[in-house]
């Protein structure tokens, strides 16, 4: 599935590019997307498992410790061999995506970069302090004198990785809505907002935004950039208040915990089912697992309705694509309900925005920004459905879940379905990561294709930031190989470790 | 402080803190390897606590490398974002081997560690052999960049296309092994002071396996390190002629005395005395009488060469940061001028580092020495 939807977006991505031109460096960027989207997918795969797995292992320690049950803290330790083996594929893959921004995108860093300086370099101390605690937390396991300091080292950990995450997503919250520009982006695209308070020298990035539609980066480079541009940017700090960093960190949080969960979840269920004798012990472990799913799953309801808002508010074309409103624009009732009270409420079309062009400083950027828009309605309408539709699957698993603690609630399943709930949670446990894997996978999908041909929406696109090297297929072929060796490699190794180093009751 | 100075000295210090970890990690990543071909071969389950032990004291060095790498990134695309964009513009195909030996050496790491006594012994040595492949490529494709910085050679063929002509530095062939023999010699020599220390306290078997091999290693590598590096210091006296009157002095073609050649004459009187230091304590070996104190100094006057060696080639560029002849191009031209570089940045990343450092050895001596309950 996850497959099927990234050979759709690479080839619709090329598609609506190629239509924009013959420019060799639109060429070139063409040729690099792939492999980019392929390396971010990667990295982001073990990274979900990294971020959101924690949070699993330390309520199984959490529970090990305040019951003095040795279950779950085999069950916590065991997991927590998965964490680690993550978090260094996850570092390795983090090198590829590190090294795809400077090496193949290279113009991102001299155009723009020194807006990514403060989350980078304060990510660098979060991610110190990460790599302290996973050496504490992975080498100081000691079951048979379990600690609350071993704990509170996970636990430090956990915050970590999350500020890490957080600044992380605060570079890429910046490239879909540059905050702290104030109204440069509007005079570019003017149905975009004011993006915060003005931060910026608004007429040293209009010279760069004039000299990199000149001929990219490289052009800016051989021109002198600290002659042509002088001082950019006034408050280094602006990329980490960003209302679109708020939403999206809540939600790939949330989703990276439901992922980590539910995957655990079929682990265990898998054991159950192949082991009669320990099926207590193992319910008891996936009554946690599926339970820590089920909260966050529950939770990201109201973080996607968030994100959802954000998304109207300052990437208005994208919600207008997803929700497939139209050229003419039209109702969406659910839509006008959640954001105006009104199931009336008419949302402009394409041909509304196409009309706001003219006046634009740049009209082709503004009519390049709706026609790649709508090309990008007829795809990402259903990605945009994939997401929705897997998160109300999961929405529904969850409150099935809870009524595992209701005895009416559990005998009505029972009385309806003909099954006991207890074995709908083991066989839906199969499920559950598959939804949530489509789910995060079409949801970046539509949020990374939806500003699409933009890298800084409505500032800076692709094609001036790549490298003037050119993309050979040989590379972009070997490149590509070599990241699905590692999600095939490392994906092996952690089931690896789950199966091989099975704890038995 | 000025930007420049404020932006140079922090990718140097990052620079230096990343290379010697990065020395450390690839010496140990090609003795592991041959250790555990040994291992295997003779079933000595004593060089086996010795070799895990080895390993988890460069997984510990391989996080850290792995900090300053990412700071190294980040104050390159930060300060000196031209200076970046044309590295990985003309060195697109040696940065690119890079990328990938760090793509096959990390998951090979993690692979190595949670498959040991869990697989085959041979299927376990091929990981480890992966892990060493990955590791080598790592610097084969990087000093490409420490050899163009010092003769940017095919700097105009690769904005012309030809990707592959940076490969014809004369710098580069030698360098590169210049670089890799001196991670082997640094690692086997160090690793060689401890645990001949290590087996002088404790006596026993324990660890005479480790250093009958370690001296094997270290002995031949310093010397094919020291041969490598007088052919280096040749090759910068006829094509980087400016770091070598700065580092050589007046022992170069057209140098004379500077503050860096006093630096230089400590570098070599610290590869001099770990030399010998080595052959003393080889012989004390030998004899069976083993030694305590000058173990020790041999360990640290190891790990001392490198971060000396690197600091003397790095700074010997300022004010300039390629160096074109006798001349170079300034690295305020690199600068990034669209950004303020405050003194706080310098001074908090300095702090932060000087803290990494202390719990780097803090955790080197809890897991590696303390001998902590290990989750395997």
């Amino acid at each position: 599935m996850k497959a099927y939807i990234l050979l759709a977006i690479s080839s619709i991505i090329i598609f609506t590019s190629f239509s924009m031109g013959e420019n060799p460096l639109v060429t070139n960027a063409n040729a690099a997307e792939p492999m980019t989207i392929i390396g971010i997918y990667v990295h982001g795969f073990f990274l979900l498992i990294a971020v959101g797995l924690p949070y699993l292992v330390l309520t199984y320690e959490f529970l090990g410790l305040k019951r003095n049950d040795k279950d779950f803290l085999n069950a916590a330790r065991k997991l927590s061999s998965v964490w680690g083996i993550s978090f260094a594929i996850g570092a390795a893959t983090g090198t590829l995506v590190e090294f795809g921004l400077v090496q193949i995108w290279p113009g991102t860093l001299v155009a723009i970069g020194s807006f990514f300086f403060a989350p980078l370099t304060l990510e660098l101390f979060a991610f110190m302090v990460e790599v302290v605690f996973v050496v504490i937390y992975l080498f100081t396991w000691n079951t048979e004198k379990p600690s609350w300091f071993h704990f509170i080292s996970g636990v430090v950990l956990l915050i970590a990785s999350n500020i890490s995450a957080y600044l992380i997503l605060a570079a890429n919250s910046f490239m879909n809505v540059p905050w702290g520009t104030g109204d440069l982006v509007s005079k570019i695209l003017p149905w975009m907002p004011s993006l915060g308070p003005d931060y910026v020298n608004q007429a040293a990035l209009a010279n760069l935004y004039a000299q990199l539609n000149s001929g990219g980066t490289l052009a800016l480079v051989k021109n002198s950039l600290e002659n042509q541009i002088g001082t950019l940017l006034y408050n280094p700090m602006v990329p980490l208040y960003n209302p679109y960093l708020y939403a999206t960190f809540l939600h790939t949080v949330l989703a990276t915990i439901i992922i980590g969960a539910f995957e655990t979840s079929a682990f265990i269920a898998f054991d159950y089912i192949r082991r009669r004798d320990e099926r207590f012990y193992r319910f008891k472990l996936l009554k946690v697992s599926y339970g820590v799913g089920a909260i966050a799953s529950v939770l990201i309801a109201f973080s996607g309705d968030f994100m959802g808002r954000v998304v109207y508010q300052y990437n208005v074309l994208k919600f207008v694509a997803f929700e497939r409103i139209g050229a003419n624009g039209g109702k969406d009732p659910i839509m006008g309900i959640l954001l105006y009270g009104n199931p009336d409420y008419y949302f402009q079309g394409f041909n509304y925005y196409l009309g706001l062009s003219s006046r634009s400083v740049d009209p082709n950027a503004a009519v390049q920004s709706v026609m790649a828009a709508e090309a990008f309605a007829t795809w990402g309408y259903y990605v945009y459905w994939v997401m929705v539709i897997s998160g109300i699957l999961l929405f529904i698993f969850s409150l099935l879940y809870f009524s595992l603690y209701s005895i009416k609630l559990k005998s009505l399943f029972g009385k309806i379905f003909k099954i006991p709930l207890e074995t709908f949670i083991v066989y839906s446990s199969f499920v559950a990561p598959f939804l949530g894997l489509a789910a995060a996978s079409a949801g970046w999908a539509v949020r990374e294709a939806g500003r699409h041909p933009w890298v800084i929406y409505g500032f800076l696109q692709y094609w001036q930031v790549i490298t003037p090297d050119q993309i050979t297929p040989a590379l972009s072929a070997l490149i590509i190989s070599v990241e699905i060796s590692i999600l095939v490699l490392g994906s092996a190794a952690i089931v690896f470790l789950i199966r091989y180093g099975r704890d038995k009751k | 402080m000025n930007d420049v100075f404020n932006a140079f000295i922090l990718v140097g210090y990052a620079t230096i803190a990343h290379l010697f970890l990065v020395n450390l990690i690839l010496g140990i990543s090609i003795i592991i390897p041959i250790l555990e071909y040994i291992q295997i071969r003779n079933k000595d389950s004593n060089l086996k606590v010795s070799i895990k032990s080895l390993f988890k004291f460069m997984v510990i060095s391989d996080l850290f490398a792995g900090v300053w790498a990412t700071w190294l990134t980040v104050f390159l695309g930060g300060f000196w974002p031209l200076l970046t964009y044309y590295a990985t513009t003309v060195l697109f195909i040696p940065i690119t081997l890079s990328l990938i030996g760090i793509l096959i050496a990390l998951p090979s790491i993690g692979i190595y560690w949670y498959t040991w006594d869990k697989v085959n012994d041979r299927i376990h040595l091929s990981i480890g052999i992966m892990m060493a492949v990955g590791t080598i490529m790592v610097p084969v494709g990087f000093n490409m960049i420490f050899s163009f910085i010092d003769n940017p050679y095919g700097m105009n063929q690769a904005l012309n296309g030809n990707l592959f002509a940076v490969f014809d530095n004369p710098l580069y062939p030698d360098f590169t092994l210049h670089r890799i023999f001196g991670a082997v010699t640094m690692a086997s020599v160090s690793l060689l002071g401890i645990y001949s220390y290590l087996h002088h306290k404790y006596g026993g078997v324990k660890y005479t396996a480790m250093v009958r091999i370690l001296s094997f290693i270290a002995l031949p590598s310093i010397l094919i390190e020291s041969f490598l590096g007088f052919i280096y210091a040749w090759e910068l006296n006829l094509y980087s002629p400016y770091i070598a009157s700065e580092i050589f002095g007046p022992l170069s073609m057209n140098g004379s005395l500077n503050s860096l050649f006093f630096l230089f004459s400590i570098f070599i009187a610290v590869i001099s005395i770990n030399a010998l230091l080595l052959i003393f304590i080889i012989f004390r070996n030998c004899s069976g009488k083993g030694s305590g104190l000058p173990s020790i100094l041999l360990a640290i006057f190891a790990m001392l060469g490198i971060p000396l060696g690197e600091f003397i080639n790095d700074y010997s560029r300022y004010p300039y940061f390629i160096i074109t002849g006798n001349s170079g191009v300034n690295a305020s031209v690199f600068l990034n001028n669209i950004m303020e570089i405050s003194d706080i940045w310098v001074i908090s990343s300095i702090m932060v580092s000087i803290l990494v450092l202390f719990v780097y050895v803090w955790l080197v001596y809890r897991v590696n020495v303390k001998g902590i309950q290990i989750d395997q």
